[in-house]
């Protein structure tokens, strides 16, 4: 196998502890998948413009509709079978499901939602600089009115006193409850050692990706 | 006239409320007729900003500003339309999916099908297939939407038309969705009426379902 890892940057961290030496790696752009038409082109993109590898492994999970679509003439695409990082992050798709109906009012941080400023603290300064205090505060309380966790995930990169002393400092801003969750790199390790099962949607040359395969 | 509807429409897009109630003030001044001040300016401008938010032009902070601009001016043109009795064009339920939070989107259709002259229900978040089970049943509407804006919660979207058939309800009620994931693909899957990529999108699907 000729691979390639096309991840988010969201998870740089996470990719590079385990990312094997034979295995090269292209960063995309964090937040593409807020359009998520965007981001299935920008993934596409990436695979009609390789011509160096004969796989292509997927740093993303479904990702609204990121992945959707997606096809090559030359390559397998590999995907890990998630709905998105959180589920990467967490190390199983079962583990973010059993989570989810829980807690589906939760806010989930890492280290690279953290370093992105992907989240509503960040985004509150980002947004008082063009509106003002006033208007910002309004904005986040609108956007985040009905949340009431911000979970820290913790994958074992960067320094954890911080990102947790920070992203309870998020929850505090929100004015709702801080919790972490351990986190893992297994699915990733997997991904990129080869290891394709039920866990894995794996699309050979000339097939499509199809989004019911993730739900 | 038509710079005036333009100046209006600009302004709904730029998210200045008070330029906006200013010049939607200045026209009823005039005896301009509501309803044009509504469709000509106020409408003609969100469409622009749904439109713009669905490729990824315009961001949630500044949908949201032009949202509230928008309702300036409704504010004032509202209780003009109270004494017209203008026949509803019908009557919507629109709700967030189950388990899902996200209503930015969809509070922005139900704004756009007031405007156009809809009844609007709107059930909020969190609404599973028993909750839209139940307004059908109250309300009697032509359409149901439904939005998701995560996939872990898409696929409730089908579990209620289920519902519906179980009912016998679902020749009764028209079923459109909507939310970034959705497309018309798993619309045509799950069996929905219809699918609408953005806020005008939707309200021209509701005036097409129902004519």
């Amino acid at each position: 196998m000729k691979g390639k890892v096309l991840a988010c940057q969201t998870m740089a961290d996470e990719v590079q502890k385990v990312l094997p030496p034979d295995l090269d790696l292209e960063l995309l752009p964090y937040a593409l998948h807020r359009v998520p038409q965007r981001l299935q082109s920008e993934l596409q993109k990436r695979i009609d413009a390789d011509t160096d590898h004969d796989t292509l492994l997927f740093g993303y999970g479904l990702c609204s509709y990121g992945v959707v679509n997606l096809c090559s003439e030359r390559h397998t695409l590999v995907i890990p079978r998630v709905h998105d990082c959180i589920s990467l992050l967490m190390g199983a798709r079962e583990i973010y499901d059993r989570e989810f109906a829980k807690h589906p009012a939760t806010i989930y941080l890492s280290k690279g939602w953290i370093d992105q400023g992907a989240e509503p603290l960040a985004e509150f300064k980002n947004y008082a600089e063009t509106y003002g205090n006033e208007d910002a505060q309004w904005m986040i309380d609108t956007q985040y009115k009905h949340y009431q966790r911000v979970v820290l995930i913790d994958t074992g990169v960067g320094c954890r006193e911080e990102l947790a002393l920070y992203t309870r400092s998020v929850a505090r801003f929100l004015n709702v409850a801080y919790d972490e969750h351990p986190g893992s790199v297994r699915l990733l390790t997997k991904l990129f050692r080869g290891d394709w099962d039920r866990e894995f949607v794996v699309i050979p040359p000339g097939r499509m990706v199809m989004q019911r395969s993730f739900l | 006239m038509s710079n005036y509807f333009e100046d209006l429409a600009h302004s709904v897009i730029a998210g200045q409320q008070d330029r906006v109630k200013q010049l939607t003030q200045q026209a009823l001044d005039a005896g301009t007729d509501p309803v044009e001040i509504i469709n000509q300016g106020l409408i003609s401008g969100m469409n622009v900003v749904g439109a713009r938010f669905k490729v990824g032009q315009m961001f949630v902070p500044e949908v949201l500003m032009s949202a509230r601009a928008m309702n300036g001016g409704m504010e004032l043109v509202k209780p003009l339309l109270v004494g017209q009795e203008l026949p509803s064009a019908g009557k919507v339920v629109l709700g967030t999916v189950k388990g899902d939070l996200h209503d930015i989107g969809k509070n922005l259709v139900g704004m756009m099908l007031e405007s156009a002259g809809f009844t609007v229900v709107n059930l909020g978040v969190d609404a599973g297939p028993q909750k839209f089970l139940q307004a059908i049943k109250e309300h009697k509407p032509g359409v149901i939407g439904m939005s998701a804006l995560l996939t872990t919660t898409m696929l409730s979207m089908k579990d209620t038309i289920e519902v519906l058939k179980e009912e016998g309800l679902r020749n009764k009620v028209k079923v459109i969705v909507g939310g970034a994931p959705i497309s018309q693909d798993f619309a045509d899957e799950i069996g929905a009426d219809g699918f609408a990529p953005d806020a005008a999108s939707a309200t021209d699907l509701c005036k097409k379902l129902l004519a």
